[in-house]
Formats: structure tokens, C-alpha cells, sequence
């Protein structure tokens, strides 16, 4: 059965003179966090290629170790998350709330697949002892300390994204809880968009962090 | 375009067409990465990379849309991240 378009707007706050100043500083507020996040993830992008510039071998020598298809795959799942993601806002704007909803899960279950293929590609690392940081436990590449570096850098960098992700899931969850209510589209439709600013962000520092770790070096 | 309510397929078009040509560009680095066919193959998948990125920015975040404060602020994000990298890069790679 066809769903019938409910209405879509913004709920004005007091301290907005009109929904589309409302809208405009979420969005604004969301960039300029992005500018910062963007900031913080380029730090340790740049370091990544100091020790590429610095240590040559040893950097090749950790890539080789990593779980280059499992990263690509993982490139390919956010990829289609973005998709739901864009999908469930267009549902927001033209009032299907019932598609949003859909679409917001299958954002969540996207999340969550890419997840699960990274604590698998962590578990290999456990392994096949790829995890310098952890005491008592045989470092594979101990002969060669610089590869420390780089190995405890991809734990950071993947970790941080994790995390990033993680909440990205938790978020799309709450969005889809609290969007069941009737009413949600004609009063908050802007903070479906706003969380997709986060999403596509996410989906965006993945496809920078697969080339950095995994793809150059090798 | 199977799944998706007959209502929202026009606005579907440009989240399809962006997760294709995603897709496709990501396929194209991997090939290359997994082949390896030249030294140099790494400016191609940077190339690529910034266009994904750029793609992204421009349908998915859609950054041209935004008003001029909040493109404003989109860019000097990315103007910081040139100088981080110009500074940093220029000391390390004249040792």
C-alpha cells in the first residue's frame, strides 16, 4: 500500500526569528563540528604519510600485514550506508516517514556490518600478533621498531573511526525511535538531514583512511 | 529501482548515480592497488580518492546548496588541512 505524504517542516524555537534560520544554524553548527572532526582525523592522516616519508620499508611492511579486502569491502558497505543514508532523507523531505524509518535501519544495519567485519579484521590482527601495544604477547614485527609506529597509528586511526561510527549508529537509532511519533516530519524534518551531514562525514574519512593505510603503502 | 517507494524514485536518481560512480572509483583503486601494475600508480588512486571525496562533498553533503556562512566554513576546514600538510610536508621532504 502507498504511504500518504505527511506534513514536513521545522518546529520554530524561541530564539529563531524563522524555520529557515532555524535550519540554517544546525547545519552550521554541524560544519563547523565536521571543520573540527576533519581537523582532528587530518593530524593523524598527516602522520601516516611522515612515516611513510621517514620509514618506507617498515610502513610496507605493516600494509602487507593488513586486511586489505576486508578494508575494501569495508569501503563498499559505507559506501551503500551513505546511500540509505541520502535516501532516508529524501523520504524526510516528501513526508514518508514510514520509508525514512526503513531507510534509517538500513543505514544502522550498514553500520553495524562494517563493525563486524572490523573487529573480525582485529581478531586476525590478534592472530597473527599484529598488536605491538599489547603487553606480554610477541609483536610479529619486532625486529623492526619503526613498524611499531604504524601499527599502533592504524589501531588509533581505525579505533577513532570506529568510535565515530558507533555513535553514527547509535544516532541513526535514536532518529528512528523517536521518528515513529506522528508529527516528527512537521516538526524536526532538519535533524534527519543534519545527522546525514554526520553520516556521509563518517562514510567520507573511510575512503580517505583505505588509501592511507591500506592502498599506498603496499 | 527495486526497494525504494514509487514516490521517491526521481529524488532517488543522484544518491544512485553517487553510490555508482563511488563504487565504480573505489573498484578502479582497488584493482590498482591489488595489481600494482607501476611505481607511480599512486597518483592515480589519490586522484581517485579526491574525486570520491569531492563527490561526496558536492551530492551526498551537498556543500554548493549551503548557505555562504556554512560553505565558508566547509572550506576553510579544508584550507587548514592544505596548511597542515604544505608546512609539515615542505620541512620533511627538504631534509
Amino acid at each position: 500500500m502507498a504511504e500518504h505524504a505527511a506534513t514536513v517542516g521545522v518546529e520554530v524555537e524561541e530564539q529563531f526569528f524563522s524555520a529557515e534560520q532555524q535550519r540554517h544554524v544546525a547545519t552550521l553548527g554541524m560544519w563547523v563540528f565536521l571543520a573540527t572532526e576533519l581537523l582532528l582525523f587530518s593530524g593523524m592522516f598527516l602522520v601516516a604519510l611522515v612515516l611513510r616519508v621517514l620509514h618506507p620499508a617498515s610502513v610496507t611492511a605493516v600494509a602487507l600485514h593488513l586486511k586489505f579486502w576486508i578494508g575494501a569491502t569495508n569501503a563498499a558497505v559505507l559506501i551503500v550506508s551513505s546511500f540509505t543514508m541520502s535516501l532516508a532523507i529524501e523520504a524526510s523531505k516528501a513526508g514518508l516517514r514510514r520509508a525514512m524509518l526503513r531507510f534509517l535501519v538500513a543505514t544502522a544495519a550498514l553500520g553495524v556490518l562494517f563493525l563486524c567485519l572490523k573487529a573480525y579484521e582485529y581478531y586476525r590482527d590478534w592472530a597473527e600478533h599484529m598488536m605491538p601495544f599489547l603487553p606480554g604477547r610477541p609483536y610479529v614485527l619486532d625486529g623492526d621498531p619503526a613498524s611499531r609506529l604504524f601499527t599502533n597509528l592504524y589501531f588509533i586511526i581505525t579505533g577513532l573511526h570506529g568510535l565515530h561510527l558507533t555513535v553514527g549508529i547509535c544516532l541513526v537509532l535514536g532518529m528512528a525511535f523517536f521518528g515513529r511519533r506522528a508529527g516528527f516530519l512537521s516538526r524536526h524534518q532538519n535533524r534527519v538531514e543534519v545527522l546525514g551531514l554526520y553520516w556521509h562525514f563518517i562514510d567520507l574519512i573511510w575512503l580517505i583512511v583505505f588509501p592511507t593505510l591500506y592502498l599506498l603503502n603496499r | 529501482m527495486i526497494g525504494i517507494p514509487p514516490a521517491l524514485r526521481a529524488r532517488a536518481r543522484t544518491p544512485l548515480l553517487v553510490m555508482v560512480a563511488c563504487l565504480l572509483l573505489l573498484s578502479t583503486n582497488i584493482l590498482l592497488g591489488a595489481l600494482d601494475p607501476h611505481g607511480l600508480i599512486w597518483i592515480v588512486e589519490v586522484v581517485i580518492t579526491v574525486t570520491m571525496i569531492v563527490i561526496i562533498l558536492l551530492f551526498s553533503m551537498e556543500i554548493l546548496e549551503q548557505p555562504g556562512i556554512t560553505r565558508l566554513f566547509g572550506g576553510l576546514g579544508f584550507f587548514w588541512v592544505a596548511i597542515l600538510f604544505s608546512l609539515t610536508l615542505v620541512d620533511y621532504l627538504n631534509r
